[in-house]
């Protein structure tokens, strides 16, 4: 498929070398790599083994302590990101770097365009931006404001602007993280055919199957270093898996066999209007949730899962229906009687619900429990026994890099993760509501996640986990419904359904 | 961390700023001379910043005059809002001042404290609208109808056109008092004239608006225009002197503000008023309730009466001739008001009189 | 008819300051500052212009002079802002520090206490040889200075300059600052560039009211005309082409609310005229929600940290760069976990 030519490589990388004095952290280590004309090569590697920043010294936002960078087979000095553009490297945030309200050709002509008698010459911006789409096979409307287009497409613009900037190596950082599976697909069928126009593509993911779909060469960094340089085909996803954390990892989570017990969480005829984000609401919802229990709830992002888990917290008013916990009803309390009376809850966004990131971790970590007598007496935090808890839950739960007194906002989302997981299963809690726990977390990460889940159920709990990753729910659940149009399809027992099963009501809330 | 730190430095540097520029503007009237222990003290609480060119820079004068004349000392408190009101006035009795002079505070306000505290006596220098006042208040009201009168007399007597208007800040009885004094006087000299009123919103201290407000009456024929409006009262300046035409002031002599344009000045003499709280409070002649004062006792006039000649000297010769002999006939009115021969129109206080219905004043 | 036309004669003049004031707030919105330093800028201006005008016996130097220290005041708002302070509040503090010095320098070096007037001769009205006698056009042109048409020209030409690739940069700096800088284009400077801009166009504001009606100045001259400004530049949703209707509703309501008495409307109503009409737009703005994220988004943009310091000088360590927030694209939490390593 690919043109790879004799030519010198498009990338080269000598033996660079960024070392953080300060930290006492030697984040990129050595690191040699070549990328070549018109090849796609995947970066793959655990969060916080320097894949960023080996990406920010190639973008001129650090410098290289030693090592060169040669493109094109010429040594350049990259001072900053116009060095770098001007270079013929473009970058693709996760996060777009886009004017909202400019069109498509707007934002991808911003600071070069075209003029006509001193004023910006729309018409010939929209012209260029055509041919250029037309060229490199990104079909999109020019004229659009950048505000009324999906994710995917948005995300067109960014790689489009790249281009339009001469980029001949384009780097791709997390770019499937924000998108729905066929959009994913439609990318990487898009970094296939620029790659096929002799543009050359760094894809940086740590989701294993599309990079093993996209790329032509797999580099696979840890600790600084690169570990792995497979080309496609040569390895499987648990050998890189292996290669990125260096350990076995159980890239299917251990499902403890055994019957699930007496009913505790029971939802019945629940009705809620849609979220501020556009959500489908909840239509007549009810399940029974038994302790040692998983209930995986699949479905694609945006169909009631996020209103389900709100009603059941206490976070979202119901218009019909009840909710009760162990035959007490809990329909419409407050979210604090919801967790006194024994009900967990993961938020799915850790940054904002699940975590305030200013505050302390032993702020964090009791912040759900104040009130109980495990913090306070006569109504009064005891700040011994909440320092306590905290240097128990950074042990027992392996958060890297936390003391209890520094504010959690430094932290890696993995390690986010850990202290929500350990302060909401440290109560002993019946019922643990899991939105999305995996998200955005690198493999190590969520094995660890899975464990925890995996051992709450063993204890006893009854886990209702929300997930956008079939893989996981299938991994974990005892039972699988899924979340269609605000209604819930299922459940049904673990071995009834497969992937393509789930699959096909997932698309289209029935079976064929 | 930093970030809310920064909020808390720009927010202490802007007051901390903003307060050496208030302290420094009332700086001069507060700072005292002699602190005698035994010197008698007062206490002047403002309802805004001095430089109102209004009751409030009269009534500071009025401290000042009592400084220099009476060897007293005390200091000038503004209270912008009235919910600051309340907290300064109880803050000031703390400090137990001989008298604080009190003008155009929240009536409640004031009250409620005086009320409190029996002891502590507190003048208003003019006009406070309750019925009723405790032992330990004086109040003046200043009868600045009859000296509208007067000025209204004159403005009847110079128009050419037979039309004349006025601006006012804004249409409540207090402003009113001034207008329907000044209409019968109008009408007194030119029963045949027109008086048109135009009203700003209560935009004491804007005079572009004022400026638009008289233009409005001049453009409609109007030639002479009382400006009862405080600062706004400039912009009525500044449009009669551009259209050719007349201006009254109001408050302090104004006469020269434009000179040949403003005519005569009708006189409130808060300046006045103060001084004699503070020297009555001083000689122990605090007498409480409602002390009506006016022509009589030269609290409110014309500033001809002070010996303001500017009209005289810079107006136009037609108009400026016409003065010696219609300040004679204004004497003689004044004198037949003091006599009470002459009822004035007092739209503030007795609005249902007869002299008010015959002025078109529906009480 | 007559009392028709001078009422709209009238109400360009009564326009012509807010006009200025809101072209001030919506090139800032547009630079993506929420500018609440207007009312000072203007009163500045109006100070500093007649000082200067009395001073050097010419208007136009006053003028000039009151751009400058418009311009000198949006500067000052340009360095806080490189500084991360909080703008909305600085704005808040300058109001009151303007107000108060001008108070303060009139009672101790012009021995006014209220009202500084000068020996000066306010500026000329401009006279169409022609047009001036002509029964309509006449009295509708009559007593307007060049400073009423200077507004004029400056809503076309910010409306053209937005559609130069400066304005589109400047757009694109205050819509999305992080797309405007990996762009290549320099968002401080832009920033500092259209602050200043602001401020010289609000100080012409003011210069307008003392130096180019009055001839005087007095004491809060500004009459809140800054504030009506940036009403306007929101009622306007920031486009140069709705920006002269928007500050005329509140120039001609103001007009109407005075003329209106001279054919007897009792002045009860058309004292709420002007804050009839305040109200009636401000809740049109409401209702368009868009424009209301316009305004918490700018509110939002004014006041959080700049992000220059971390394009132009990414932290040089991963210790330190954990106490940012995060967001800065994908670089952060990378060298977050480095640490973790250990």
């Amino acid at each position: 498929m690919s043109i790879v030519s004799s030519e010198a490589p498009r990338l080269e990388l000598r033996g660079l070398r960024k070392y953080f004095p300060a930290s006492g952290v030697l984040a990129v280590a050595d690191v040699s790599l070549e990328v070549a004309v018109g090849e796609v090569v995947a970066l793959i590697g655990e969060n916080g083994t320097g894949k960023t920043t080996l990406m920010n010294l190639l973008f001129g936002v650090h410098h290289a302590d030693a090592g060169e960078i040669l493109i094109d087979g010429r040594p350049v000095v990259i001072r900053d990101q116009q060095d770098a553009i001007a270079n013929g490297l473009g970058m693709v945030h996760q996060h777009f770097e886009l004017v909202p309200s400019f069109t498509v050709a707007q934002n991808v002509l911003l600071g070069r365009e075209p003029r006509k008698r001193g004023l910006f010459d729309n018409a010939e911006a929209e012209r260029r931006v055509a041919r250029l789409a037309e060229e490199t096979g990104l079909a999109i409307d020019p004229s659009r404001r950048v505000a009324d287009l999906p994710i995917g497409t948005q995300q067109r613009v960014e790689i489009l602007k790249a281009l339009a900037a001469d980029a001949r190596l384009l780097i791709l950082d997390e770019p499937t993280a924000v998108l729905t599976p066929s959009e994913a697909d439609e990318l990487v069928a898009m970094v296939r055919a620029l790659a096929a126009t002799g543009r050359s593509v760094v894809f940086i993911s740590h989701k294993l199957p599309e990079v093993q779909a996209v790329a032509d060469r797999i580099v696979v960094m840890r600790k600084g270093r690169v570990v792995g340089d497979l080309r496609r085909g040569n390895a499987s996803d648990a050998e890189l898996a292996l290669l990125m954390v260096g350990r076995e990892v159980l890239l299917v989570a251990d499902r403890n066999e055994g019957a699930a017990g007496r009913p505790l969480l029971e939802v019945s005829g629940a009705v809620a209007p849609p979220t501020d984000e556009g959500g489908s609401g909840l239509r007549d919802v009810g399940f029974t949730l038994r302790s040692h229990e998983v209930l995986g709830i699949a479905g694609v992002s945006g169909n009631g899962q996020d209103e389900l888990i709100e009603a059941i917290a206490g976070l979202r008013p119901l218009d019909a229906g009840q909710v009760s916990l162990e035959g007490v009803g809990l329909t419409g309390s407050s979210p604090a009687r919801v967790r006194s009376a024994g009900i967990a809850h993961i938020a799915a966004d850790r940054m904002h619900v699940g975590l305030n990131l200013d505050a302390s971790l032993e702020e964090n970590a009791a912040s759900t429990a104040y009130r109980s007598r495990r913090f306070s007496r006569w109504g009064v935090v005891r700040k011994g026994l909440r320092r306590r808890f905290a240097e128990r839950l950074i042990a027992d739960y392996e958060v890297r890099g936390a003391s209890p007194t520094r504010t959690v906002g430094s932290l890696s989302g993995g390690n986010l993760q850990k202290i929500v997981i350990g302060r909401e299963l440290s109560g002993s809690p019946k019922v643990v509501l899991a939105n999305q726990p995996t998200r955005g977390l690198d493999v190590g990460s969520i094995e660890f996640v899975h464990r925890a889940l995996s051992a709450a159920r063993r204890d006893g709990c009854g886990v209702l986990l929300v997930s956008a990753e079939l893989d996981e729910i299938l991994a974990l659940s005892d039972r699988i419904a899924v979340m269609y149009n605000g209604e819930l399809i299922g459940p049904y027992d673990r071995f009834e359904v497969d992937r393509e099963r789930l699959g096909q009501i997932m698309a289209r809330g029935k079976e064929l | 961390m930093s970030r809310s730190r920064k909020v808390l430095v720009a927010a202490a540097a802007a007051a901390c700023l903003a307060l050496v520029a208030g302290c420094s503007s009332t700086g001069s009237a507060s700072s005292t001379s002699a602190t005698d222990a035994d010197a008698f003290t007062y206490a002047l609480i403002t309802p805004g910043a001095a430089g109102d060119g209004g009751f409030i820079d009269s009534a500071i004068a009025g401290t000042e005059l009592a400084e220099s004349e009476l060897g007293v000392t005390g200091r000038v408190v503004e209270a912008e809002s009235v919910s600051q009101q309340e907290g300064v006035i109880r803050s000031t009795v703390a400090t137990h001042p001989g008298i604080i002079v009190a003008p155009g505070l929240d009536p409640d306000s004031l009250l409620a404290v005086a009320n409190e505290n029996p002891d502590q006596l507190f003048g208003v220098p003019s006009d406070i609208f309750v019925d009723e006042l405790p032992e330990n208040v004086q109040a003046f009201a200043i009868n600045v109808h009859e000296s509208s009168y007067l000025g209204g007399y004159v403005a009847g007597s110079l128009s050419e056109t037979k039309k004349v208007g006025a601006v006012l800040g804004i249409d409540n009885p207090g402003l009113n008092q001034f207008f329907y004094g000044y209409k019968q006087g109008v009408l007194a000299a030119c029963p045949d004239c027109t008086v048109t009123p135009s009203y700003l919103n209560g935009e004491f201290s804007d005079p572009s608006v004022g400026q638009e407000a008289a233009l409005a009456l001049y453009q409609d024929g109007n030639d002479i225009v009382f400006a009862v409006a405080g600062l706004s009262g400039q912009g009525v300046f500044t449009a009669a002197t551009q259209e050719g035409k007349y201006a009254i002031g109001v408050d302090s002599d104004q006469d020269s503000d434009a000179p040949g344009t403003v005519i005569v000045s009708v006189m409130k003499r808060v300046d006045q008023t103060t001084y004699n709280l503070i020297e009555a409070a001083k000689n122990g002649e605090f007498e409480s309730g409602f002390v009506s004062a006016g022509l009589a006792d030269g609290v409110s006039g014309l500033s001809w009466d002070d010996g303001s000649t500017v009209f005289a000297d810079e107006g136009p010769e037609a108009l400026a001739s016409k003065v010696p002999a219609l300040k004679t006939e204004v004497d003689d009115l004044k004198q037949q008001i003091i006599d009470g021969s002459i009822e004035v129109c007092d739209a503030l206080n007795d609005p249902s009189s007869d002299a008010c219905a015959a002025v078109g004043l529906e009480g | 008819m007559n009392a028709f036309v001078d009422f709209l004669n009238s109400g360009i003049r009564l326009t012509t300051p807010i006009l200025f004031a809101a072209i001030a707030s919506m090139i800032s919105a547009r630079a993506g500052v929420l500018n609440l330093a207007i009312e000072s800028k203007v009163l500045a201006g109006a100070f500093v212009g007649i000082l200067v005008a009395a001073g050097a016996q010419n208007t136009t130097v006053g003028v000039v002079a009151a751009a400058g220290a418009g311009a000198v005041i949006g500067l000052l708002l340009a360095f806080a802002d490189r500084l991360g302070v909080d703008l909305v509040v600085l704005a808040i503090g300058l109001n009151i520090l303007v107000l108060q010095l001008t108070v303060y320098l009139m009672r101790s070096y012009l021995g006014g206490v209220g009202t500084f007037s000068p020996d000066l001769d306010p500026i000329p009205p401009i006279v169409f040889p022609g047009l001036s006698e002509l029964p309509v056009v006449g009295p509708l042109l009559a007593r307007l200075n060049w400073i009423v048409y200077l507004g004029f020209v400056l809503v076309v030409l910010v409306a053209l300059f937005f559609r130069t690739r400066s304005g589109r940069h400047l757009i694109a700096v205050g819509e999305a600052p992080i797309a405007a800088a990996s762009a290549g284009l320099p968002v401080a400077r832009t920033r500092l560039w259209a602050l200043v801009a602001a401020g010289a166009i609000a100080g012409i504001g003011g210069a307008y009211l003392s130096v180019g009606d009055l001839g005087l100045f007095t004491r809060n001259m500004s009459g809140d005309r800054g504030w009506i400004g940036i009403t306007a530049a929101l009622l306007a949703l920031n486009r140069p082409a709705f920006i002269l209707p928007a500050a005329g509703v509140f120039g001609f309501a103001s007009a109407a609310s005075i003329r209106l008495q001279q054919i007897d409307v009792p002045a009860n109503l058309t004292q709420f005229i002007p804050q009839g009409a305040a109200f009636v737009a401000l809740v049109l703005v409401g209702i368009r929600s868009t424009s209301r994220d316009d305004l918490t988004r700018l509110w939002r943009n004014s006041s959080r940290l700049r992000l220059r310091k971390r394009l132009r000088n990414p932290p040089p360590d991963p210790a330190r760069a954990s106490s940012a927030p995060s967001g800065a694209g994908s670089q952060t939490p990378d060298e977050h976990d480095r640490t973790t390593h250990h």
